[in-house]
């Protein structure tokens, strides 16, 4: 039985990766104090109604790699359940790179809505 | 079902993702966000449905986390572009490890010697301990690509 995912399956994964990292920024960018990484996920599963089917566990790498490319800080506040939890704002940096790729993503759609 | 079971569940989820990630700092901070998220969305499912087994609950919170195999998967791509993206840092970062690997050696062997009060060749302590530091190099460089 052939198990391997289908062209727009493939395709979904790999545009997905991308528009993750940039919906990631937008929602901390949404946060002048900062958000945690579950009100990322929550936002992220309310604001796109699922769309990017995120499973919320893969969001921790990203974060990670946003942090060490210095877009994002980060501090720490305990949380209600327990658990210290780490707040992500914006770097200057990342505020500079999100507008940029803000424009970046409104030109791509722009460009491919006149392909269609 | 128990507070104790649910804690034990929890662990047993973060085990698993943890044989399949390196030792290391980045990998026990990965494991605490993890953690807390866990602890979060539970507490969360369980004020919203408190009469809901809370068994049925903590797999809903694991299953929307996704697979150990997933996170791993996504921790190994992100790391691979993070070196692709800063191979400069990489290469200092590497230099000012090395260079406190031999520091480190050097100052043991040196020690070893002194208190075996040359019952312990110097030499022949900086060689052993480069092997061993070169033999643990190799091993996290499996695990590394292995995750």
């Amino acid at each position: 039985m052939d198990n391997a995912p289908s062209f727009e399956d493939s395709w979904k994964i790999e545009i997905r990766r991308g528009i993750l990292q940039y919906a990631v920024l937008a929602i901390v960018n949404r946060h002048e104090r900062g958000i945690h990484g579950y009100g990322i996920a929550r936002e992220l599963e309310e604001k796109t109604d699922g769309l990017l089917q995120v499973k919320e566990g893969t969001l921790y790498p990203i974060l990670h790699r946003l942090r060490k490319e210095r877009l994002l800080n980060v501090h720490t506040e305990k949380s209600e359940s327990g658990p210290i939890r780490k707040v992500y704002v914006l770097t200057g940096e990342g505020d500079r790179v999100f507008r940029q790729l803000s424009i970046l993503v409104g030109d791509i759609f722009e460009k491919l809505e006149a392909l269609k | 079902m128990s507070d104790k079971q649910i804690d034990r569940d929890i662990e047993n989820y973060m085990k698993r993702i943890a044989k399949l990630l390196p030792d290391g700092f980045e990998t026990e901070d990965l494991l605490e966000d993890l953690r807390a998220h866990i602890y979060e969305s539970f507490n969360a499912k369980v004020q919203k449905e408190p009469t809901e087994d809370k068994h049925r609950l903590i797999m809903e919170v694991l299953q929307a986390l996704g697979t150990p195999e997933e996170i791993a998967e996504e921790y190994g791509k992100e790391k691979l572009a993070e070196e692709e993206t800063s191979p400069t840092d990489r290469w200092i970062y590497y230099t000012m490890r090395l260079t406190v690997a031999i520091l480190v050696i050097v100052l043991a062997s040196w020690i070893v010697s002194v208190i075996s009060e040359g019952a312990i060749n110097f030499a022949l302590a900086v060689v052993v301990l480069l092997a061993f530091a070169l033999l643990e190099w190799v091993v996290r460089t499996q695990q590394t690509k292995d995750a």
